[in-house]
């Protein structure tokens, strides 16, 4: 170690002679203006060679063929991209938009389903973060191994649900619909999925719902025939002819009262 | 031969068939038929708004409909093997056939707990 350490010293030091004078450890404010426009220079100087020379994209890719031997086609650069990390985009606010968790049995199952919806975040141009791992809930079942005399002897068994949870950030609620409704439409059998939609407001929110009338109020077409069957069938009942008799009945004997009273 | 049920039901398929599992099946699908009847009933039995004797007249209504298509009815049953005892809901098996399957890593996400 001790070795390693003189060795690299060494190395530092030489690099500091030949760059510049030996005798200054420290440079004078004139020499370290010199020196940062040298090195401007140099950098300008090396951007332009860049820029000069015709070189030829050959990007690295990680799949052997470069054309499809099925389809004889070039590999479309998306299929490409699924041999890799799932790209994400950079946050613009950081407000937070939507967030899904994925419940399910199969970790590497779950992987796939959360993978595709951060893949899907990024071509819609959602930023996301990656999918994180979420606490995996332990259920006990305990059995009896034999019945009646035996019972005592007892053998336990664990259900693992694994979770994964994946936010997205920054997006329009009409391009998180779509997101969801995307990964909605090609959802995984095994899987529960649960999102939560976050919706920011203004500071007199409350002074709006205030001024709203029931007129203004709207429920979303996904309601529509939500009506509740007890209630629809509570107003049936009432004025069934087994029910009307009762509430016929009342009113006659409610008048009196009233007549008493006054 | 008569049918034995007071209404025609379909047989469950997909599970084990005895005479108590299409019995359980036969009040499963009477109590989902008159849930909002009954349901509708119970409200206006409870309401201390309306008058009096339109309550007492839904209590008797409630009491007069046949026992299977009260919810407490319903027992869970192994879809395996029938057996109404020591049922585990999750699954909806019989322990002796959920010990069999869970030892065997046919039930998804369920292994030998050691600790």
């Amino acid at each position: 170690m001790l070795a390693r350490g003189s060795k690299s010293i060494r190395i530092l030091g030489f690099r500091w002679n030949s760059t510049s004078n030996a005798s200054a450890k420290y440079l004078s404010p004139a020499e370290l203006i010199e020196k940062k426009k040298a090195d401007a220079l140099a950098e300008q100087e090396y951007k332009q060679d860049l820029l000069s020379e015709k070189f030829t994209y050959s990007p690295q890719i990680l799949s052997k063929e470069a054309i499809d031997p099925v389809s004889k086609r070039p590999i479309p650069l998306n299929v490409e991209l699924l041999k890799y990390k799932a790209i994400k985009l950079p946050k613009t606010h950081g407000h937070k938009v939507a967030s899904i968790t994925f419940k399910g049995f199969d970790p590497k199952e779950l992987d796939h389903a959360a993978e595709f919806a951060a893949r899907a975040a990024f071509y819609l141009g959602i930023p996301c973060g990656e999918p994180s791992p979420q606490r995996v809930q332990e259920k006990l079942i305990t059995v009896i191994r034999s019945p009646f005399a035996q019972a005592k002897s007892k053998e336990n068994f664990k259900k693992y649900t694994y979770g994964r949870n994946i936010v997205a950030y920054d997006a329009n609620p009409e391009v998180v619909d779509t997101w969801l409704s995307f990964i909605n439409k090609h959802k995984f059998d095994d899987i529960k999925y649960k999102a939560f939609v976050y919706t920011r407001e203004s500071g007199d929110f409350v002074k709006e719902l205030d001024a709203l009338t029931a007129g203004d109020l709207e429920l979303p077409d996904s309601y529509a025939g939500a009506a509740d069957p007890v209630s629809q069938k509570v107003a049936e009942l009432l004025k069934s002819e087994e029910f009307k008799k009762f509430f016929d009945e009342e009113q006659p004997e409610q008048a009196p009262k009233s007549e008493k009273s006054a | 031969m008569v049918f034995r049920f007071p209404v025609k039901i379909a047989l469950p398929k997909h599970a084990y068939l005895n005479g108590r599992v299409i019995k359980d099946h036969f009040k499963r699908t009477q109590v989902a038929e008159h849930e909002v009847t009954r349901n509708a009933l119970k409200y206006i039995a409870r309401n201390t708004e309306l008058p009096a004797r339109a309550r007492v007249e839904a209590q008797l209504q409630l009491t007069s409909m046949p026992n299977y298509t009260r919810p407490t009815q319903i027992v869970d049953r192994c879809i395996a093997s029938g057996n109404a005892r020591s049922v585990v809901s999750d699954f909806k098996l019989n322990r002796t056939a959920f010990r069999n399957r869970a030892r065997l890593g046919q039930i998804p996400g369920v292994k030998k707990a050691s600790w």
